[in-house]
């Protein structure tokens, strides 16, 4: 029998505990798929920024005697109908599906963010009036709300961004009111209010910041499904027009000569599929480490 | 109970007049008058859209108008389309069944294969099967609709020569549309369906039935799939609702007849009447199924009382 021998307590301080690296960031390291997603979207914007470098021809520049060339050393992906390259195409066509999704975004957040703050932080009439007119707003579909101001404001580029943000609003006011329910109740908020400081500051300075959580992830979410909105749009003739190279009007124009030319559609709905996994992959990690509560 | 259901039947309904209301005034917002729109067509004198205008009641306030319409609206006059000169609702109603039926295939199949793969990624939890399920769910979430359609045609129609690539009439036009149509929503259900039964099986009355020893298929789903299916009937009725919106890209891909390319020509030809008695269709449609599943909740899952 041995005798075990119990270290002496010292009164150096108790056994260290690793302490924990923030919470956010240890979290988005331990989700290898939102990491994923973070490599995939920097490169996507890499090679857009990169797009006039990378590119190999002029996007718009038709060469009738290249008609539908397979893929090849010249051609990486092929050409089109017109003998465009369709790597060109596909490069600079993102500039304008990330522009369009990033201002979409921009345009849902804003307005919708404000709005959210202001209902849920006054409540009673000014809430109740917002959130009616924000549930009649969610009860169009998407894509069909954002059709509707296509068709109101006529069809192109610059109303597609719009019509795709405008129909986003909603969202963001119904996140951000309910966050808002929560933490106005909060001790710091009162006590901000009772030192004095005026709602704006209020709202800005203190709630703001502590609602930002979901904020960031919808909006990463949202980016992507600008992205898909607006592609089917364009897709669908409503949005930019032919000759400027867009994800979802090459895929149309490719549509009819799939059987002798698949590259020409298939290219670009593959890049789109891309981005939007990159986004829905940031996204869902964010989810996973700034907001738990979110996870569906 | 009933006091429930009677507020939610009220705010249904109220957020239906705001519907109402929006599209009306909406109309409203464009530029040029109705009248003139229809009579440009022809060519017509002032006088002739002077009269035309009365005649549609274009002349009238603002708020005479809108009570007009919205008085037509209840007895299911929806005005005339611009272009074809028919009760829109005439031409709204011929759409319905195709769309319905590529709705209903699309709801079943996404269902179908949703619940499939969420069982088969719950029951091989933290393997590559469950790694295997998820990334696909993950990229069906993603995928943008005329991709999985293109991909679907190349497949099944170019390379085997399986299903017609375009048009409609039997099943085997409307599979791969459906499956098109409804691609992200599978990836929905499977991560939802995969979601509650990871949580259900870690209930103490699951570790009951494996003590009994019964077969773990059957407690998948005998005693695991029935609890965790309720959010997902939920989602369905949420889904169903707002289908419309993918079946504007789908019936374009497809070249099939129904309600989205409806919608879509119907901007194009700036046939306004019609944008807005289907834009409105759209909402009533969503807000009736969302009234339907909030009831339906309560009765599949009697925990939960309404307050």
């Amino acid at each position: 029998m041995t005798i075990r021998r119990y270290p002496i307590p010292t009164r150096k301080a108790p056994p260290r505990r690793e302490i924990p690296p923030p919470v956010r960031r240890r979290a988005l390291r331990r989700n290898p798929a939102g990491l994923l997603g973070l490599i995939i979207l920097t490169l996507i914007v890499a090679a857009t920024s990169l797009a006039s470098a990378l590119a190999p021809y002029d996007p718009l520049d038709m060469t009738p005697s290249q008609q539908l060339l397979p893929p090849s050393l010249a051609h990486p992906l092929g050409t089109d109908l017109f003998g465009r390259d369709v790597l060109s195409r596909v490069l600079y066509g993102a500039r304008i599906s990330l522009l369009v999704g990033g201002l979409a975004a921009l345009i849902a957040a804003l307005p919708g963010i404000l709005l959210g703050l202001v209902s849920g932080y006054y409540g009673g009439r000014i809430d109740s009036a917002t959130m009616r007119v924000m549930d009649t707003l969610l009860a169009f579909p998407g894509l069909i709300l954002a059709l509707g101001i296509v068709a109101v404001l006529r069809p192109g580029l610059s109303n597609v961004t719009l019509a795709v943000g405008l129909a986003g609003i909603p969202a963001y006011t119904r996140v951000v009111r309910s966050s808002v329910l929560t933490v106005k109740r909060s001790l710091y908020v009162r006590a901000a209010r009772a030192v004095g400081c005026r709602d704006s500051r209020i709202l800005f300075r203190h709630i703001l910041p502590n609602v930002l959580a979901p904020v960031i992830v919808l909006s990463t979410l949202n980016v992507g499904r600008s992205i898909l909105h607006a592609s089917a749009l364009s897709f669908l003739g409503l949005g930019v027009q032919p000759p400027t190279p867009e994800w979802g009007a090459m895929i149309n124009e490719g549509r009819e000569i799939l059987r002798l030319a698949p590259w020409v559609s298939l290219t670009p709905a593959a890049m789109i599929l891309l981005t939007v996994l990159g986004i829905n992959l940031l996204g869902d990690g964010l989810r996973d480490a700034l907001d738990p509560r979110l996870r569906a | 109970m009933l006091a429930y259901l009677l507020r939610r039947l009220l705010s249904s309904i109220s957020t239906l007049l705001g519907v109402v209301t929006l599209t009306f005034f909406a109309l409203r917002l464009l530029p040029g008058d109705p009248a003139t729109m229809l009579i440009s067509q022809g060519g017509g004198t002032a006088e002739q859209i002077a009269a035309l205008r009365s005649q549609l009641g274009l002349d009238a306030p603002l708020v005479i108008q809108y009570v007009r319409f919205l008085n037509g609206v209840l007895r299911g006059d929806l005005g005339q389309s611009l272009v074809t000169h028919r009760p829109v609702a005439e031409v709204i109603a011929e759409q319905v069944p195709h769309t319905v039926s590529l709705a209903v295939t699309a709801t079943l199949l996404a269902v179908l294969l949703g619940v499939l793969l969420g069982i088969l990624a719950a029951a091989s939890q933290g393997t590559w099967v469950d790694g295997l399920c998820m990334a696909l769910a993950v990229v069906g979430v993603s995928i943008p609709i005329p991709l999985s359609g293109l991909v679907l045609i190349m497949l099944f129609s170019l390379t085997l020569g399986w299903l017609p690539a375009t048009g409609q009439g039997s099943w085997r036009h409307l599979i791969m549309p459906a499956l098109a149509l409804n691609l992200a929503f599978t990836g929905t259900i499977a991560r939802l369906v995969r979601a509650q039964l990871v949580e259900v099986l870690a209930q103490e009355y699951i570790v009951v039935a494996r003590a009994k020893g019964l077969h773990e298929i059957t407690i998948l789903v005998r005693h695991a799939l029935r609890n965790a299916l309720i959010p997902v009937i939920t989602i369905i009725g949420l889904r169903f609702g707002s289908l419309l919106g993918g079946t504007v890209v789908i019936e374009t891909l497809f070249s099939r007849q129904g309600l989205g390319r409806l919608l879509v020509d119907a901007i194009l030809w700036k046939d306004y009447p019609l944008v807005q008695g289907l834009v409105m269709l759209s909402a009533v449609l969503y807000l009736t199924t969302n009234l339907l599943v909030d009831l339906g909740y309560g009765l599949l899952n009697p925990r939960i009382h309404h307050e």
